[in-house]
């Protein structure tokens, strides 16, 4: 034998890593010996390269015999480790997997096949193209969303099946992680392990089909069901660190969780006082080691640091890019992450701290603010309760008289049986186990209550409109899902409560007769009402109205046009569209709530460009790069043989023609005109009224009008009050679901089928004129009616985007008018049919 | 957690790698390394025992009460972070059993001719 030393540390190193291949147990004991008598062997091996193999060969055999070896030995001793506890003290791992698993399937079946209205289209398209969403900017979701995307890619399901598969799972697993809290907590009272199970199955079926749950988790509306997975994870973990000694492992564990889930949106941090409390009343010390802070501190700042993805993202324009959080420096990023937007780069510190938003501060009255800072007063709070219990009302039983949102029909009879259930649960955990029942206590507290003070809400949505008409202090949309988690606490000690009652059924019943106690389980049924009462409500399944939306409105809109939308339901499903299915980019959408920004702007400049030779925008599709081309296959055939194809050119210049410095200073102008003005663009020429307020939206669309009118088609959806603002109603021509802005005076009503609107009050809803065989054309031959909502029975569950199927009420009724005025009969009756239709849609 | 035998012979007999570890300590506190080198001189190279083939017996060993770790006291100048292993009473008691199961094979087989009678060449 010969020593041989040069040449060994690199293999020593692979040796190392070799093993990881044994269990940990094994490697922590011995791998430092491990590696020094590989060193010792290699050193003494046969010279050559011969005799290298002939070691290499010995190694390998070596790992293949004890690599085995020890794993088995590994899991004969977890095995008999765990046969030594009582057997019902084992977490019931396999039953949770299954309670998980068909949460699940119940969530595939009533799947959303495509987007929801709201934010589901934006976080859609985040979500495939590495964008950023609204603020907080959601990082942790859209890594993951993606993430998952790629993963579920070879399986062939679209992208938008496969993020709302994404909001599926990770509601699936707070389910199995409740299940397991659940059985934990009925431990303390039940000794029958399969009655705990059913105890848990219950909850578990009451929290999953609670209405908000439920419907939150069949689409990828929201991010919260991030929140709401760390929630249960975090809940899991603590009651295990109670169980296994209070470690340091776990409780460093579940500080990376939360403040891994402060990435994704805070309310998953909201867990927070719960887990103070349960860790105080379990053992205080914990938090007082320095080591558990010497520790935490670090796995903080690492998960803070997911947020790095805003700043390094925006940097690279992505085509969506909420608020623009771009930073000069990585320093001003860093300062701005772990300062939470206190200071550091402005543009990502106003995303993280969420300016944009102009949240009143908890003692005014939202309703009033920032015109009046007027205190919050106890009827207004009141009012907020008062919300907070109608989105409570729906949780049991959302079908029992479901048009009627507050209260309804017997629904509120259900509620108070829920109710009662959940308390009567609470008081069985507290017998139980009394750490805990405080612990799911807080957490329902902080989930309801709490943030009904924290939030702060304008008047809901559907309550005291008669007291309170103005639409600005209400709500635009109903607000339950912020409650999401807060329900499903709920639902989870009326699980428990149920399993309690069914046993205290069954001991009454067995101290008067023997009988089993199968003879009292037909009160278990009651778990599953909500799962029948909420089905039509929060069923998804087939429901394709905000996909096929954003295809209706986007076929309106002429190649290369521009289409000025008002909100979230005409903007996010058109994202979705352009982004995520590729259709209609040459359309650019700009939505006016944004206009008042300077990102947003300078980004629509960018995305009009004219493109330099050689650059094909279609290269990079997720980043901004100039102005994307036509593609004559997105066209349907009606509107191909309309002439559309004909405009195969992309326009000569950008919207905006304005320098960094012009858009800074439009974006800070909010002024009132002192006299008229005059707005000349292209061939028009109109009005705006002295006194009218000028936000900075309204210059940027009286400026692009100015530059592109003539060259680009601009559209509007209809009732945007920037139309009105900028006093051009009289060039609105509608066009299906858009008015488009005629250049020029109206033609009078002539052969190329353009009739003026001569009635005002309809011409509200329709602008000024119609095209009328355009307008035919686009509602009967390119708009998609699909799904869901050809069933005259099926809700349109949420009513503040019943707007939607109005607009096309509204296209068919003043198509089917101006046919009427035209002695045109069957076409007039064939439009105010369909008219009434879709006004039942929105009613249903 | 050591558990120690409350029988030796329930583990007889022994694999010839568990054998040999055992006899290696049977004179002498060793290191691993030490180890492998002993019974590979004393077999002549015919058992080789690898790293993890080695750990994985002397965790069992340990785990048996059969061999204990020592304090490396005089030889740390040597080699301070090595850690060395010692043959147990209990390991030399079964050692022992093993070595007189093998002698009475032996025995048997001399009385069958199939090996030469002690001192015949």
């Amino acid at each position: 034998m010969s020593t041989r030393a040069s040449g060994g540390s690199s293999l020593e190193r692979v040796y190392g890593l070799l093993l990881f291949l044994y269990p940990p147990g094994f490697r922590n004991e011995y791998g430092q010996e491990l590696r020094r008598t590989f060193s010792d062997w290699y050193r003494v091996r046969q010279a050559g390269t011969a005799g290298l193999l002939v070691f290499l060969g010995e190694v390998l055999l070596d790992l293949a015999r004890s690599v085995p070896h020890q794993w088995a030995g590994a899991l004969r001793r977890y095995r008999s480790s765990h046969d030594l506890l009582e057997d019902d003290r084992r977490p019931p791992y396999a039953a949770a997997f299954i309670a998980g698993l068909l949460v699940f399937v119940l969530y595939v079946v009533t799947l959303a096949p495509s987007i929801g209205f709201w934010d589901s289209g934006e976080y859609t398209a985040v979500a495939h193209t590495l964008g950023i969403p609204h603020p907080p900017g959601s990082s942790l979701f859209v890594l993951l969303a993606h993430l998952w995307e790629v993963v579920l890619a070879p399986t062939g399901l679209t992208p938008v099946v496969s993020i709302n598969l994404f909001s599926a799972f990770l509601s699936a697993g707070s389910h199995a992680l409740w299940f397991l809290v659940v059985d934990r907590v009925l431990a303390g009272t039940i000794e029958d392990r399969k009655v705990r199970w059913i105890g848990a199955a219950a909850a578990v079926a009451l929290s999953a089909t609670a209405f908000t749950v439920w419907n939150q988790s069949n689409v990828s509306e929201k991010v919260y069901a991030v929140s709401f997975f760390t929630s249960a994870l975090v809940s899991w973990l603590i009651l295990r660190w109670r169980d296994t000694g209070c470690g340091l492992r776990r409780l460093v564990t579940i500080v990376f969780v939360v403040a891994l889930t402060a990435t994704n949106h805070l309310m998953g941090v909201l867990v927070v006082p719960a887990l103070a409390a349960f860790v105080v009343l379990v053992d205080r010390r914990a938090l007082k080691r320095p080591t558990f802070w010497l520790v935490a501190l670090p796995v903080v700042a690492l998960a803070l640091s997911t947020q790095l993805l805003l700043p390094l993202r925006a940097a690279q324009d992505p085509i969506l890019a909420e608020g623009q959080p771009e930073c000069a420096s990585i320093v001003g990023a860093v300062q701005s992450i772990y300062t939470w937007g206190a200071s550091g780069c402005d543009a990502l510190s106003a995303v993280l701290s969420r300016d944009q938003y102009g949240k009143p501060p908890l003692l005014l009255d939202p309703t009033l603010y920032p015109a009046k800072q007027a205190p919050r007063s106890a009827e207004l709070i009141g009012l907020q309760l008062l919300n907070y219990l109608q989105y409570f009302d729906w949780q049991w039983g959302r079908g029992l008289a479901g048009a009627d949102p507050l209260f309804g029909g017997m629904r509120p009879a259900l509620t108070v049986l829920f109710v009662l259930l959940g308390l009567f649960g609470a008081r069985t955990n507290w017998k139980a186990d009394r750490e805990t029942a405080i612990y799911m206590g807080t957490l329902f507290l902080t989930l309801s209550l709490g943030l009904v003070g924290y939030l702060n809400f304008r008047y809901g949505f559907a309550i005291a409109w008669d007291r309170f008409p103005a639409v600005s202090m209400h709500e635009v949309r109903e607000r339950d899902y912020f409650f999401v988690i807060g329900f499903s606490v709920w639902g989870l000690w009326a699980g428990i409560g149920l399993v309690a009652l069914w046993s205290r059924m069954a001991g009454i019943a067995r101290a008067k007769v023997p009988v089993p106690r199968l003879a009292t389980s037909p009160v278990l049924a009651l778990a599953v009402i909500p799962l029948a009462l909420n089905w039509s409500w929060a069923s998804r399944a087939d429901d394709f109205a905000a996909r096929d939306f954003a295809y209706n409105a986007l076929m309106s809109v002429e190649p290369y046009g521009v289409l000025v939308t008002n909100g979230d339901n005409d903007t996010f499903p058109l994202w979705y569209l352009q982004e995520v299915e590729g259709l209609r980019r040459d359309v650019t959408v700009m939505v006016s709530e944004y206009l008042n920004t300077s990102w947003y702007v300078k980004q629509l400049r960018q995305l009009t460009e004219p493109c330099p030779a050689g650059v094909d925008p279609d290269a990079t599709p997720t980043r901004i790069v100039c102005q994307r081309a036509m593609k004559p296959g997105d066209l349907p055939l009606p509107l191909a043989r309309a002439g559309w194809l004909q405009a195969t050119e992309p326009p000569p210049d950008s919207i905006f023609p304005l320098s960094d410095e012009e858009i800074e200073t439009i974006a800070g102008s909010y002024f009132v005109t002192d006299s008229p003005m005059t707005l000349r663009a292209g061939d028009i020429e109109a009005t705006i009224a002295s006194g009218t307020y000028l936000a900075p939206a309204d210059t940027f669309v009286a400026t692009m009008l100015r530059s592109t009118l003539g060259e680009r088609p601009v559209h509007f959806m209809p009732g945007s009050s920037i139309v009105s603002t900028l006093g051009i109603e009289d060039y609105a021509i509608r066009q299906g679901l858009t008015w488009k802005i005629h250049n020029g005076p109206l033609p009078d009503d002539s052969e190329d089928g353009v009739v003026r609107i001569e009635n005002s009050q309809l011409s509200a809803i329709a602008g000024a004129a119609i095209d009328l065989p355009l307008t035919d054309t686009l509602l009967w031959d390119v708009y998609i009616r699909r799904g869901r909502i050809l069933k005259q029975d099926a809700p349109w569950a949420d009513a503040a985007s019943s707007g939607i199927p109005r607009q096309y009420a509204y296209a068919h009724y003043v198509a089917g008018e101006t046919h009427a005025r035209a002695g045109e009969r069957s076409e007039m009756d064939r439009h105010l049919r369909r008219a009434a239709w879709w006004w039942q849609v929105a009613a249903n | 957690m050591t558990r120690t035998l409350d029988d030796p012979k329930a583990l007889v007999p022994l694999s010839e790698a568990v054998f040999q570890i055992l006899l290696s300590l049977a004179d002498e506190d060793r290191h691993g390394y030490g180890i492998i080198q002993e019974v590979g001189e004393r077999t002549d190279g015919r058992l080789r025992l690898g790293p993890g083939t080695l750990y994985g017996a002397i965790k069992r060993l340990r785990g048996q009460g059969l061999i204990e770790e020592v304090e490396a006291d005089w030889r740390a100048a040597d080699d301070e972070r090595r850690r060395y292993y010692h043959l147990t009473a209990l390991g030399r008691e079964l050692a022992t059993l093993e070595a007189r199961r093998l002698e009475r094979l032996l025995m048997g087989a001399r009385q069958k001719k199939l090996l030469p009678q002690r001192g015949m060449a």
